[in-house]
């Protein structure tokens, strides 16, 4: 038996034991005793060490991480959000930015400057 | 000038006082001020003066343009009030404007631009623009308007101002709807794990309330930043450790995120076995993941598996705490997780010279759980099956010397009344442990009695005899000794240390009355697995017959030729001379027609210092025996027939009667004479305390208590039923 039980019943590590009686009658089709018995053998012993009591649970800590899967559909639930909040808060600080420039200038002029001043009128 | 008769006529009073004092002082502050504290009606006469020295201060603060904001933003307060004080000087409006906008104190700000305003939006509509924006806007403009604004040289920095801040501070959440957006926006900009967690954590500090949402919005981020940095081949143990943390708050809502985590934890640690951090990672999600039923039995089944850290600082700590969590935590207890806890403790404190003063109490909780669980028949199980030796050994050890004495009497009652002999193996060397073990501070009554009577001098020269032997005498305890008055008797607190140091000086042998009580209640069980116990119940038998029967208990375990041996020569050290005689006649009785046992029996013998009446009756027993024996010789065998007949011992010839006439009385026969070799080896000698006088008959010599520690290394310590070899022997005869 594969080190994955999960792996040999074609299915990403799940706690939904429905998930494992599914996959393995789907794959119990494609490999029938009396065709192709070492296939069978292989599934028969991974569908019963996720059935035994806690063997699902032992053996869903114990798969290793798609971990490009797994940050795939992190990215969908949180990168837009993420996203978004990153970009508010960039133009939150080119405001403050902005407004300390317009501070700044207002502090640095004299009256006589600003009445001659050459800033152009915003667009 | 009469007394004021109201509140209003005293505060006019004091302002036209103050005035007159800032006109005259030039002091244009002072002077505003109190200008204004005056009844409008009687400040027309000193507007002229009033407004001619604001406008000389403000002139002289432009033309400075030093750091005065905090001077112009007061003058800024008054003008506000009173724009009339600077009619016609819009120049030294603007400044205060300025000053105002700089403090952000937009109503001042607006009341002071409102007579600026038309010639601005006259001159510059684009500054108008702007300035009218920031008013409007509660401070602030938008990044577009500002697109506008030409490049600002450098600031002067006799201005005062700061620099922009480069560092980013992220606002900390003060309510539940500001939770997600507070925690989104640090996971978007924070990118160092370290001090993300920082942060998050000090929000949690800061709003406790706020835990459970702030929790339940970082955890699954937490999870994706793992992800990240997993994918990009960093280190995610930081925030799964963050995660670990988190799920205290949430732990329901975090299962998912817990779960992945803690496979992402266990898949680093297998990569990374000695990184500390992904040890961390592991602890920390591996204490929740098991407060799940199902899922306890996965995680301590891995939490078993976890390499050993070689340091305290390595991970031997945070490995500890884990077990500690685990052990604690409710549910059925594993033997091997709190074997292997155990075991671990005792490593930690061989490795890293006590680190911990005391076992942590989980241990103990944990034996006293699993010893009430079918009378710790689990644990007993554990002792016999395939287990490593040095785990065994540490884990006697620590039961044995670390956790509390009755819990290793305990063990040792439900331990021996279990089938096997594995079991009872175990418990004999956990009974060594107990019975030899140093640290019990408090004393019994017999203890007690002992050192009744014994004063502070006593001690200060038992400690000179320690520094004598070798050991350290700490200088704190030997100040305290100097101190204290010689003839003063020894309190009973000192008791325990007075012991100890008197065991020491004896050869660190001796036992506490608990530990003498605790050896006669098991040694029965225990003398057929080790001659260890059978020393020691030997030296505290109180008679020949008792030591004879310890003996014999001892033999139906062991009854090997060479264990015979090995028991005579203690009986004989211990001087147990009756009991020692009747094993000597009895193993000569039973082996008298087996030669190869005797002439094994005879390479101990000769290999340690034996009595040498045993070695003469033994090489007289094995030629004797030699007469019949028709088996095999081998090379050994053969040299113990030569060494047996330079033993035994020789009949003489009969001597030819002389001539003379035969003597009235019968002559008595001589003894035959002693063999021609070596002085057999003199007794062992013991302390000088407890050595009884040379010429003394054996019978009467007292009870050498220390002797056990002079006996031949070799004896002592040959394997049971191993003899030595006679080439390691010093035996110059065989040379000859």
């Amino acid at each position: 038996v594969s080190a994955d039980p999960f792996s040999v019943l074609e299915i990403p590590p799940t706690l939904d034991s429905g998930q494992v009686k599914r996959a393995y009658f789907r794959l119990l089709a494609k490999h029938p005793p009396h065709q192709d018995p070492e296939g069978f053998r292989r599934l028969r012993q991974a569908y019963e060490e996720l059935t035994r009591p806690g063997g699902q649970a032992v053996a869903y800590l114990r798969a290793p991480v798609d971990v490009a899967a797994e940050l795939m559909a992190y990215e969908e639930r949180y990168g837009a959000a993420l996203a978004q909040a990153q970009a508010a808060w960039q133009g939150e600080q080119d405001r403050q930015r902005a407004t300390e420039r317009l501070v700044e200038a207002v502090g640095r002029l004299t009256y006589a400057e600003v009445l001659g001043s050459p800033l152009k009128p915003p667009s | 000038m009469g007394r004021p008769r109201d509140r209003q006529q005293a505060q006019a009073r004091r302002a036209r006082e103050d005035l007159d004092k800032g006109l005259k002082r030039r002091d244009a502050g002072l002077a505003v001020e109190s200008w204004l504290g005056l009844p409008p009606e009687e400040r027309a006469p000193f507007f002229e003066r009033v407004a001619g020295l604001l406008r000389e201060e403000l002139e002289r603060l432009v033309r400075d343009r030093g750091g005065q904001q905090a001077r112009l933003l007061a003058l800024a307060a008054h003008v506000a009030a009173e724009p009339a004080l600077l009619a016609g000087r819009r120049d030294l409006l603007w400044v205060l404007f300025a000053a105002a906008v700089r403090a952000r104190d937009l109503g001042r700000a607006r009341r002071l631009y409102a007579p600026l305003k038309d010639e601005i939006a006259a001159c510059a509509p684009a500054l108008h623009a702007w300035l009218s924006a920031f008013l409007d806007g509660g401070g602030q403009i938008t990044p577009d308007a500002v697109a506008g604004l030409p490049p600002l040289p450098g600031p002067d920095p006799r201005l005062g101002y700061d620099a922009a801040r480069s560092r980013v501070k992220l606002p900390a959440p003060r309510s539940a709807e500001e939770v997600e957006r507070s925690v989104r926006l640090l996971f978007a900009l924070e990118g160092r794990p370290a001090a993300l967690r920082e942060i998050l954590l000090g929000w949690i500090q800061e709003a406790p309330a706020l835990a459970s949402a702030l929790a339940r919005a970082a955890g699954p981020l937490s999870t994706r930043e793992a992800l990240r940095r997993a994918r990009a081949g960093h280190g995610p143990g930081l925030m799964l450790v963050l995660l670990g943390e988190l799920s205290r708050w949430a732990r329901e809502e975090l299962a998912a995120d817990v779960f992945l985590g803690f496979r992402l934890a266990s898949a680093a640690l297998h990569r990374h076995a000695a990184d500390p951090e992904a040890l961390r990672a592991f602890a920390s999600l591996a204490t929740t993941v098991a407060t799940y039923p199902e899922h306890r039995p996965a995680v301590v089944a891995q939490a078993i598996e976890l390499p050993v850290p070689e340091t305290w600082e390595a991970g031997l700590k945070v490995q500890l705490d884990l077990y500690g969590a685990l052990l604690s935590a409710p549910g059925p207890l594993d033997v091997r997780l709190w074997a292997r806890a155990l075991s671990l403790y005792v490593r930690a404190q061989e490795s890293e010279q006590e680190v911990l003063r005391e076992p942590p109490p989980y241990l103990a909780a944990s034996l006293s759980r699993l010893l009430e669980e079918r009378d710790g028949a689990p644990l007993f199980e554990w002792m016999t099956q395939d287990v490593e030796p040095q785990v065994l050994s540490r884990v006697l050890s620590g039961i044995g010397e670390d956790l509390p004495m009755e819990l290793g009497e305990r063990v040792l009652e439900k331990g021996f009344a279990q089938q096997g002999e594995g079991v009872a193996r175990a418990m004999t060397r956990l009974l060594l442990y107990l019975v030899k073990r140093r640290d019990l501070p408090c004393l019994t009554r017999e203890e007690a009695l002992s050192v009744k009577g014994a004063t502070w001098g006593d001690l200060a020269r038992l400690l000179d005899r320690v520094e004598a032997v070798g050991f350290e005498v700490p200088e704190d305890l030997r100040d305290t000794v100097e101190e204290a008055d010689p003839g003063k008797r020894l309190p009973q607190e000192m008791g325990a240390l007075y012991l100890m140091m008197q065991s020491i000086v004896r050869g660190g042998g001796q036992m506490l009355g608990r530990q003498r009580a605790l050896l006669r209640r098991f040694q029965d069980q225990a003398l057929p697995y080790s001659h260890e116990v059978f020393s020691l119940a030997c030296e505290e038998a109180r008679s020949s017959q008792e030591a004879l029967r310890i003996a014999e208990r001892h033999l139906s375990g062991t009854p090997a030729i060479e264990a015979r041996i090995h028991v005579m020569q203690a009986l004989f050290e211990m001087s147990h001379d009756a009991a020692y005689k009747q094993v000597k006649d009895r193993m000569l009785a039973q082996y008298q027609d087996d030669a190869p046992a005797l002439a094994r029996a005879l390479v101990v013998v000769l290999g340690s210092e034996g009595p040498m009446q045993l070695r003469r009756e033994l090489a007289a027993a094995l030629l004797a025996a030699d007469q019949a024996y028709k088996g095999e010789r081998d090379e050994l065998y053969e040299k113990m027939l030569r060494l047996a007949r330079l033993y035994a011992p020789r009949s003489r010839k009969p001597k030819t009667p002389r001539a003379k006439a035969p003597a009235k009385t019968p002559r008595v026969k001589a003894p035959a004479k002693a063999p021609r070799v070596k002085a057999p080896a003199k007794r062992p000698k013991v302390a000088a305390e407890d050595k009884a006088p040379a010429e003394a008959p054996r019978a009467k010599a007292p009870r050498a208590k220390a002797s056990r520690a002079k006996a031949p290394k070799a004896a002592a310590e040959a394997p049971r039923g191993e003899a030595a070899a006679p080439e390691q022997m010093d035996l110059p005869e065989v040379r000859k």
